[in-house]
């Protein structure tokens, strides 16, 4: 239980006037009350998210290969050295830790954007790392996913410096709630994580648009290493993307869930990955708390159905909430 | 309020509570110290009998000392080796028999006596019987064969005495103070001379005075417990019986109740202390001995008598080892209390959760200055060595098999530079958690490798700063005696993090993090 709107009784603090929405509310009275504990396993494994969402219309980035023992690196081997291009990622990884991006592949290793060439020792070590489970929720082994590696659409390139930019939605009962755009930077050396030093910039769900953009928690207007501003920017297939968003709510039973969304130039919006524990920092892009939206949807009665209807809802309550 | 806030108040004010009652119970019924300082005062008599035989059948029964108002006798051991030895108890005090078929030569015979201060209110309280006291018959049938002069003499002062008093401690100062003030009347009651009724002894006159007046009183000796003595004087005092107090010794000069005085009595009347047969006393001597023990000890021994259930739970009741480890032990929880209170409301980011807590048991041992050092040190020389493991491109679990090796090593490098420097370490350092160490340098090179060097310096000094907030928790003394002495406070303990557990307001950080949130311009 989320509990009343935040305007119902006027809250003693600056963040609860905001409604803000703090980590002990979320555990409390998201996570605990909206995420079944079965399920996060399924959330949590993104080769078991890629089964969850198969066939359900949803596009996902393809999979190349998956290791579960260090005997399957031949094969892999094999593999990376014609395609080239790949991901290599831990399937229960957290926070893109344990990420491994290649543009080409020979004999020798695996050539990194950067253009330094990894020897495939060094990739055998990564491997075995996330095998032995070093970036994995909760220890224990792991497996790795080796992915497609997806192409960015072409407009990110004036905002996103070098790595794969992605949209973060939070779907709450199947709604979207809000939505931030993440930025790779120089600091951040390619990854969109905001606690490396990415940019976050919230959305305007209505339009795609960024209204406002964070790095390191705090506002900025131009992206730091293109000077390019940061607000304004209308995100590529915005409308498909929102509806695959409200389409997820269908899919897996997580009433409080964030859903990783990549824009490939040619395939348009893709499942990257879906987060039971989504965290805070989106209301700092958006400079709005998540409180007030949350309370309107707990409090009905019925969710539309139809996923196109969901998403008119998210429009309504945005547009009833926003401060500006 | 939904149902599941209901319940977790009603659980955690539950086991809030139910932890005080008992805590308070035990402070304030058993006598259980709140505070680790508190001491107890105990007294040990030592009755000392030399007593030399020249062969033949040998016994003597001796008087030992009964507890005084206020005191308990905790326990009377007689160490008479060769001698058989009996104790009886009646009303007229306490009495050890020891005897020997053939005794050659001289042996010592002691009795140990120990007396705890106890609440006056577990004095019993003596019953009075409708009836005549047979002192005071006695005492009647005595004057009545005494000279008239003395007669006479005692009979104005008992009459005087009754027109200024009301009851019988009145009456007694009120004798006392005319035996002092009018010799001439002191020395006619003096004169009388019964069977072995002297009364030029102040303590037989006014007792003998009191009886007389109708009011039940003895003349009793024993010994002072006043200072440290090898050689107690036996002293004499009088009586009286009172309703709600029972016997109340009085100082013979003036009659007051001697309340501040601790007087361990030997006998009443005239009965004699010591009676020996069979051979030669050397010596016979009261010593007497002042000492504190831990008020805890006296709560213990209190409580078995009272409420055994709460000694039989008391981990004061484990072999010392295991009671040194407890008290260790059952700080854990507290210190897991600051950490989940600093995480949840604070709202600080850790190297895992309960590190800072083991880390904090570590500094308890080391000191605060010493064992920040210590941490830094053996965390930065792993962090070093651990980054040039990774160059070799180990395995996750050898790797850290390594890494923990390296750790230890490190510690015991630093107690040898110690104890060359005469500074000891080896215990203190044993409680350093090295696999807790291990883990944290693991955790955190994979930090800096993935998040950068802020990332990891924002979590190990917040690490740090948890650690050492835990440590100056678990470091209060009386918290430490608390848990200990009163483990239901871990109830307590409970009952807190429960209501924290469902704390879902802001953390400090969230206030500092949020904080433009809705302001932008």
């Amino acid at each position: 239980m989320i509990g009343a709107s935040a305007t119902a009784r006027r809250p003693l603090t600056h963040l609860g006037r905001m409604g803000v929405l703090g980590m002990n509310r979320r555990n409390i009275e998201l996570i605990a009350e909206y995420n079944p504990r079965k399920l996060l396993p399924h959330v949590d494994d993104k080769i078991l998210t890629k089964e969850l969402v198969a066939g359900q219309g949803i596009k996902v980035a393809e999979v190349l290969a998956i290791i579960e023992h260090h005997g399957d690196f031949k094969a892999f081997k094999r593999i990376a050295e014609e395609a080239g291009e790949l991901v290599i990622k831990p399937a229960r990884g957290s926070q893109g830790g344990g990420i491994f991006v290649a543009s080409g592949g020979g004999p020798a290793g695996l050539r990194k954007p950067s253009g330094r060439l990894s020897g495939w020792d060094e990739i055998r070590f990564h491997v075995a790392n996330i095998l032995a489970g070093m970036y994995s929720l909760g220890g224990g082994g792991d497996r790795v996913l080796v992915e497609e590696r997806l192409e960015p659409h072409s407009s990110f390139d004036s905002i996103s410096f070098s790595g794969v930019p992605d949209l973060r939605m939070i779907v709450f009962r199947g709604v979207p709630v809000m939505a931030m755009l993440r930025l790779p930077t120089a600091e951040s050396d390619g990854a969109a994580n905001l606690h490396k030093g990415g940019v976050g910039a919230g959305i305007t769900m209505e339009t795609g648009t960024t209204n406002h953009a964070v790095q390191w928690d705090r506002s900025i207007t131009q992206h730091p290493d293109f000077l390019t501003e940061l607000t304004g920017f209308k995100v590529p297939d915005w409308e498909e993307a929102l509806l695959l968003s409200a389409r997820l709510g269908d899919v897996v039973d997580i009433g409080y869930l964030g859903v990783d969304l990549v824009v490939d130039e040619k395939r348009g919006p893709v499942l990257l990955e879906l987060n039971a524990r989504p965290g805070m920092a989106i209301q700092i892009a958006n400079s709005s708390g998540l409180h007030a939206p949350l309370a309107i949807i707990e409090a009905m009665d019925s969710i539309p159905e139809d996923p196109a209807a969901r998403v008119r809802l998210a429009l309504d309550i945005e547009r009833q909430t926003r401060l500006r | 309020m939904n149902s599941r806030s209901i319940q977790v108040a009603v659980i955690s004010g539950a086991l809030i509570l139910f932890g005080l009652c008992l805590i308070l119970y035990k402070t304030l019924i058993l006598n259980y110290p709140f505070t680790p300082e508190a001491r107890a005062e105990i007294w040990t008599v030592e009755t000392r009998l030399s007593l030399t035989g020249t062969g033949q059948e040998v016994s003597a029964e001796f008087a030992t000392p009964s507890a005084p108002a206020g005191f308990a006798l905790v326990d009377e051991d007689a160490i008479a080796p060769g001698f058989g030895t009996s104790a009886t108890d009646d009303e007229t005090g306490r009495r050890m028999r020891v005897e020997q078929r053939s005794l050659e030569g001289t042996e010592q015979v002691f009795v140990l006596s120990r007396f705890y201060k106890v609440d006056s209110a577990q004095d019993s309280v003596r019953e009075t019987g409708s009836e005549e006291p047979e002192s005071v018959a006695l005492a009647l049938e005595s004057l009545g064969e005494a000279s008239d002069a003395g007669r006479e003499a005692i009979e104005s002062v008992v009459q005087t005495a009754r027109e200024q008093s009301v009851d019988a401690l009145g009456t007694a100062r009120e004798i006392a103070r005319i035996y002092t003030s009018e010799s001439a009347v002191t020395d006619a009651v003096a004169g009388m001379d019964f069977d072995r009724l002297e009364l030029s002894e102040p303590a037989r006159r006014l007792a003998f005075t009191l009886n007389v007046a109708g009011i039940e009183a003895r003349r009793a000796t024993g010994i002072p417990l006043e200072t440290n003595r090898r050689n107690a004087p036996i002293m004499a005092w009088t009586e009286v019986a009172t309703n709600d107090r029972g016997w109340v010794a009085l100082d013979p000069a003036t009659g007051e109740p001697w309340d501040d005085l601790p007087l361990a009595r030997l006998g009443v009347s005239d009965t004699d202390l010591i009676d020996v047969s069979g051979a030669m006393t050397d010596d016979w001597v009261y010593a007497t001995k002042r000492s504190y023990t831990a008020e805890i000890d006296r709560a213990l021994w209190n409580g078995d008598r009272q409420a055994p259930i709460f000694t039989r739970l008391s981990p004061l009741i484990l072999s010392v080892e295991a009671q040194l480890v407890f008290q260790v032990l059952l700080l854990l929880p507290i210190g897991a209390l600051a950490v989940a209170f600093i995480r949840q409301v604070i709202g600080i980011k850790t190297f895992g959760t309960f590190m800072p807590v083991l880390i904090a048991l570590a500094f308890r041992e080391t000191q605060l200055v010493l064992g920040v050092s210590l941490f830094l040190a053996i965390v930065l020389l792993g962090l070093l060595l651990r980054s040039y493991f990774n160059t070799l491109h180990l395995t996750l679990v050898p790797r850290l098999t390594a890494v923990l090796s390296i750790v230890t090593l490190i510690m015991l490098v630093i107690a040898v530079a110690g104890a060359a420097n005469d500074v000891r370490l080896g215990l203190s350092l044993s409680l350093f958690p090295i696999v807790i160490l291990t883990m944290t340098i693991e955790s955190m090179s994979l930090i800096y490798d993935e998040y950068g060097p802020r990332e990891a310096f924002v979590r190990a000094s917040g690490s740090l700063f948890t650690a050492i907030v835990a440590y100056l928790v678990i470091s209060i003394p009386s918290l430490q005696h608390i848990v200990f002495v009163f483990p239901e406070f871990l109830l307590i303990v409970i009952g807190l993090a429960i209501v924290l557990g469902r704390y879902n307001g802001f953390t400090l950080h969230e206030f500092v993090r949020f904080r433009m949130i809705g302001k932008q311009s």
